[in-house]
């Protein structure tokens, strides 16, 4: 086990290399003129003070040096400054984080609370119109793009009743109220395309197990549906639950961009589309280079828990 | 003296009457958004049904201080107003920073004569002993805020010349302050003077522009190196936060030096809170559902808005933002066809139905509104701009006029009777949002020169990556492009960045036209010490670039700014303002009805 711990662990290095490489390069592909867009929209710059802003950038390097600047910056935990703020990318992020990762949980929470109590009746309730609601729900949670819910959502309410979703944030510890508030909503729909994932993957494990023997065991001995269920099909039909939730968390991330502009969350996905927007490369590099991280090591942990519940894969 | 001797002289003789105040309540507001930032210029404020702001002038209102103002703004890319920046940089500046002498407003009771009137903001006097001199006392009790690294200090003659000199060394505006020969503080504290290199009829306004010489602490430059990781000056609000593309917040200054006539200094809100919405559906439904008190609205929104809110007041305006049709620089660095004949700009000019556009770009429930532009745009107002359906145009009104038959014939005399296939560049992205009808016209443009023979490929290109570095900035870019042209405050300042050479005072020269005559047109007028005289120079000057269709002017469409009944006028006209300076010309005197004073 420990032997093919480490060598999932050896593995992470090349993963993030690559992926600091692609970071690094795609950003620079991207259209746009960054010394115009650092000097603003109204400024004429002669190409000696284009020159200028390149050198002050660091942007007159050629490209290798430039990621070699940047690695060696990151291996030391420095993230580098906003070309366009100056301010430091670790500080932003310090606060950004946070609120990111309190919408992401709320949004498995949220869809964990709806998809696997339905997914459980679905499946003990088969072919029977809650689990064709069930199943069309999960069918319409998967198909519908969160950034379009999320703009219904904003529009409609102020249209048919006035009201719309608040769009000022409140930090958590400050009035956590408020804070719920404003973050359940973006939350619930971020968590649509999970809920669907999970209802639909509880609803087919329980039918597997539920047609397993030991579980015809348990209904034959008289014992009640809710202690059929509760104690001898859930645990088991949850295990590969467990293992989708995980590897979900870097399609929540892709949602959070979105929606966090569309809802005002001050969170890191908002962070990266302005940045993205404005070319700040160390912002946008830094903030890819997390979720690229987070994403490996997500999979790395379900690859190692995979191992620890199912010895053939370890001994492959 | 000059006209704007006089205009010094009544305003300082009137300091505040309650007439002023009254004009100044009916200014516009502090909440905005991209779009209502770029510019502006008259207006009509109208109540949809029986809100106050029809009833303002006869009323005694007075204000209450307090409460918590909300309105939307933009993302910034640069808090430092002396930096290479955009607009909305001198938007931020202007809450938090002052400048010698600003605009008296910019719609609203004002009477149009008065738009971009020049007042005392930090100077409190100005001297004119010689045409080439400006001496300014500055107001004893202009301080800076409270804060480190100022902690309240007074403003004093040295930080005007400090910043001059820094505003010359980095702003890409500095050829705007080309007349200056010279800034020396003394003989004591309070006093700077100007020398100028010659007369210079418009040197005041150019002093109150909000796109230039904003006053900045040195101490703040000597601690931070520059002024882009906080903001403090002595402007009406002190900084309070900017989340990026979250909102910003700024708080009351209480020891900001100007007053109203009922002694209350201003500003009289304790907070401004501008949240970031980038959608502009969002931004209708926040304000439908009341979260924000004002917004600039998409024209073809109004009536949805309007049916939400039975009592919205909808403020109309024409700004001071001119559309325009530039050409590749190759028709005037080379010589080369077709675009070096000027009867084919003349026909592209006869090809745009102005009237159609103007029409195509209203709100649905508005069936009249909106006017023709010149390179001097209508919101300067009527006093410097020349309007092309006017008499006084002349013999170039023709250009103007939608004629189809006309154009025809001049392609044709131009040897283009076959017409020519052509593509026309514009900003697909961010215009989009916030000037809505600008990619309604570009997408119009193609069927309207289609009629006259030219076959118009629209070519879009992302704003950032495209359209402002390579086809606005440096004219780089092959057929027409459909622009809008950097807002400014005078019309000296539209026609000589327009038309002197570029790179030589002509910063917005993209076509690169270079006429001599024109060219010593500019020179004589930008010496011209009389205001009166200078008008009548830019009217011809104005006459003869119609005539030469070099860039073909586009239109001044109605733009919408819709607001709550929550309080002042001023705090409800949320949206287009006369200049960038929203601080002290619009927010600084708003107020919140009690009820409305805690969101």
């Amino acid at each position: 086990m420990s032997r093919y711990i480490l060598r999932r662990l050896i593995l992470v290095v090349p993963t993030m290399i690559g992926v600091t490489i692609l970071v690094f390069l795609l950003i620079r592909l991207m259209p746009g003129d960054l010394v115009q867009q650092i000097s603003g929209e109204n400024a004429i710059l002669t190409e000696e003070e284009r020159q200028e802003v390149r050198e002050e950038l660091g942007l007159d390097k050629p490209i290798y040096q430039q990621y070699f600047i940047w690695m060696s910056e990151i291996l030391r935990g420095d993230l580098g400054n906003s070309l366009q703020t100056k301010v430091a990318v670790g500080a932003e992020l310090k606060n950004r984080l946070p609120v990111t990762l309190e919408l992401g949980i709320l949004a498995i929470i949220l869809s964990l609370c709806v998809s696997l109590p339905i997914g459980v009746l679905a499946a003990i309730r088969q072919d029977t119109i809650l689990d064709y609601v069930a199943r069309s729900g999960a069918i319409a949670f998967l198909s519908i793009p969160s950034f379009w819910m999320g703009t219904l959502v904003v529009v409609l309410p102020s249209k048919w009743w006035g009201w719309a979703p608040p769009l000022y944030y409140k930090d958590l510890w400050v009035d956590p109220v408020d804070n719920l508030y404003m973050l359940i909503i973006p939350a619930a729909i971020l968590g649509m395309l999970l809920s669907g994932t999970v209802m639909r993957m509880t609803r087919a494990q329980m039918l597997e197990v539920l047609r397993q023997d030991y579980v015809r065991t348990a209904w034959s001995k008289g014992l009640r549906e809710r202690t059929v269920v509760t104690r001898h099909a859930i645990k088991n039909a949850f295990i590969p639950v467990v293992t989708i939730v995980g590897l979900q968390i870097p399609i929540l991330v892709g949602g959070t961009v979105i929606l966090e502009s569309i809802f005002g969350v001050p969170g890191v996905g908002r962070y990266l589309l302005f940045s993205i927007g404005s070319l700040d490369y160390p912002v946008v590099q830094a903030i890819v280079l997390i979720v690229a991280g987070a994403v490996v090591l997500t999979n790395l942990a379900v690859d190692l828990t995979y191992a620890y519940l199912d010895p053939r894969i370890r001994y492959a | 003296m000059s006209k704007q001797g006089s205009y010094w002289r009544r305003t300082l003789e009137q300091r505040i009457s309650r007439r002023r105040a009254l004009q100044a309540a009916a200014l516009g507001a502090a909440g905005l958004t991209g779009a209502a930032v770029i510019g502006c210029g008259g207006g009509e404020e109208e109540a949809v049904t029986e809100a106050t702001a029809t009833s303002l002038p006869g009323e005694e209102l007075r204000p209450t201080p307090g409460g918590i103002y909300v309105g939307t703004m933009a993302d910034l890319y640069n808090m430092d107003p002396h930096k290479p920046i955009a607009f909305l940089t001198h938007v931020f500046a202007s809450w938090i920073y002052s400048r010698l002498m600003r605009y008296a407003s910019a719609y609203g009771e004002l009477p149009e004569e008065r738009w971009f009137e020049p007042v005392p903001e930090l100077a409190q006097k100005v001297e004119t002993p010689d045409e080439l001199t400006y001496i300014f006392t500055l107001n004893p009790e202009a301080k800076w805020h409270n804060v480190d690294p100022t902690f309240g200090r007074q403003v004093t003659a040295e930080d005007v010349v400090f910043s001059y000199n820094r505003y010359q060394e980095l702003s890409p505006q500095a050829p705007n302050m080309a007349m200056v020969d010279s800034v020396t503080a003394g003989p004591d504290d309070l006093t700077v003077t100007f020398k100028l290199k010659h007369p210079f009829a418009l040197f005041l306004r150019r002093i109150a522009s909000s796109q230039d010489l904003w006053i900045l602490p040195p101490e703040l430059i000597e601690a931070d190196g520059d002024a882009e990781k906080r903001a403090v000056g002595s402007g009406p609000f002190l900084f309070g936060h900017y989340n990026r593309s979250v909102d910003f917040e700024f708080l009351k200054n209480p020891d900001y030096f100007e007053h109203d006539q009922f002694g209350n200094r201003y500003p009289y809100i304790d907070v401004l809170r501008l949240i970031v919405i980038p959608d502009p559906n969002a931004v209708v439904s926040q304000f439908i559902a009341k979260n924000i008190y004002g917004i600039a609205c998409q024209p073809k929104l109004v009536p949805e808005v309007v049916s939400a809110v039975p009592d919205v007041r909808v403020n109309r305006q024409v700004r001071d933002l001119t559309s325009f049709i530039y050409f590749q620089d190759s028709s005037y660095v080379n010589d080369e066809g077709p675009f070096n004949d000027e009867r084919v700009r003349r026909a592209v000019s006869m090809g745009i139905d102005r009237d159609g556009l103007l029409a195509l770009v209203r709100a649905p429930t508005d069936n009249e509104g909106g006017e023709w532009c010149n390179i001097v745009p209508a919101g300067l107002g009527r006093e410097w701009w020349l309007d092309p359906k006017s008499p006084e145009m002349g013999d170039a009104g023709k250009w103007y006029q939608y004629d189809v038959a006309e154009a025809k014939k001049l392609m044709d005399a131009a040897g283009y009777g076959d017409g020519f296939d052509i593509r026309l560049h514009y900003s697909s992205t961010v215009y989009t949002n916030i000037i809505p009808y600008y990619p309604v016209v570009a997408e119009a443009l193609p069927g309207l020169l289609r009629e006259i023979g030219i076959n118009v490929t629209l070519v879009p290109e992302d704003y950032i990556g495209q359209y402002i570095p390579e086809t606005y900035t440096k004219g780089n870019f092959d057929g027409m492009a459909w622009g809008l042209l950097s807002v400014f405050t005078d019309a000296l300042a539209y026609l000589s960045n327009s038309f002197l050479p570029f790179g030589e005072g002509g910063g917005r020269n993209m076509s690169k036209v270079r006429d001599e005559q024109l060219i010593a047109d500019l020179e004589a007028a930008t010496r011209e010490p009389d205001a009166e005289e200078l008008r009548k120079k830019l009217f011809d000057i104005q006459r003869y670039i119609s005539d030469m269709m070099y860039y073909v002017p586009g239109i001044n469409p109605l733009e919408y700014a819709l607001s709550h009944p929550f309080g002042s006028p001023t705090m409800n006209a949320a949206g287009p303002s006369g200049t960038y300076g929203l601080g002290t010309e619009t927010s600084m005197e708003g107020w919140l009805n009690p009820e409305h004073q805690n969101p």
